[in-house]
């Protein structure tokens, strides 16, 4: 299945959960935006959450249930497109830590050749 | 950088423009709810009006986790420095505005107003360059 993956990175000072959005166009066509990239911070693993609404039903403790708004209909391909998910979002990390240590050397070089 | 647009073009050339470079900002965090905001976001000088996407997140008592829940148009008044915005409402950018002028103008001069598109990172980096 032919299908584009790009993602965001959520910048927290905090430390927040939510560590980025991808945005998904299948057959450069139909997309989806807002798929959530989330920490389990005990587990230290990251995990994808589709967009998801509030159903009217109630769990036993009264909490509102959400539902998925759509998602993949086979664990091959769920486990696929997930996995792709994460791995764009760890793509994307490296480039910007690679970014931020180009801009280091650039503020250096720029302060040496003030001396 | 700046790239100018008509209001009402806004959100279409936004879904065409690859973003992926510009980070998310945690812009609110309280005990039940988190909102996050796109870095990349839109001036209207005529009104002197900041819009943003973002999307509101919710506290999930059993997940121990900010959840996404609904997606919003966030405006600000002043410089984006400051951090505060004035609005939000889960609504794109001409109805978000609509309702937050209150009547002060009409929605076809609001789909009509100029408003340009602003790439912060990008803009830092070219600079940089430079």
């Amino acid at each position: 299945m032919k299908y584009s993956i790009k993602v965001n990175e959520v910048k927290s000072k905090e430390g927040g959960n939510i560590r980025g959005f991808a945005t998904v166009v299948f057959g450069d066509s139909f997309k989806i935006t807002n798929i959530a990239i989330l920490e389990n911070k005990e587990k230290g693993q990251l995990f994808v959450s589709m967009p998801r609404y509030k159903s009217n039903e109630r769990d036993g403790n009264g909490s509102t249930i959400y539902k998925d708004i759509c998602n993949p209909i086979t664990a091959e391909f769920r486990e696929e497109l997930y996995g792709n998910i994460l791995e764009a979002f760890e793509q994307i990390q490296v480039a910007e830590q690679n970014q931020d240590k180009k801009r280091e050397m650039r503020v250096l070089l720029k302060s040496q050749s003030f001396l | 950088m700046l790239r100018s647009y008509r209001l009402c073009e806004i959100e279409e050339i936004l879904a065409d423009t690859d973003t992926t470079e510009i980070a998310d900002d945690i812009v609110e965090t309280d005990e039940d709810m988190q909102l996050i905001v796109r870095g990349y976001y839109v001036h209207i000088p005529e009104l002197n009006l900041y819009l943003r996407e973002g999307v509101v997140c919710i506290w999930e008592e059993e997940e121990k986790l900010f959840m996404p829940d609904f997606a919003v148009t966030v405006i600000y008044e002043n410089e984006l420095e400051t951090g505060t915005w004035i609005n939000y409402e889960q609504d794109g950018f001409v109805v978000t505005l609509a309702n937050w002028l209150n009547g002060r103008c009409s929605i076809e001069q609001i789909v009509q107003l100029k408003c340009n598109l602003v790439m912060p990172d990008e803009a830092i980096y070219k600079k940089e360059r430079n």
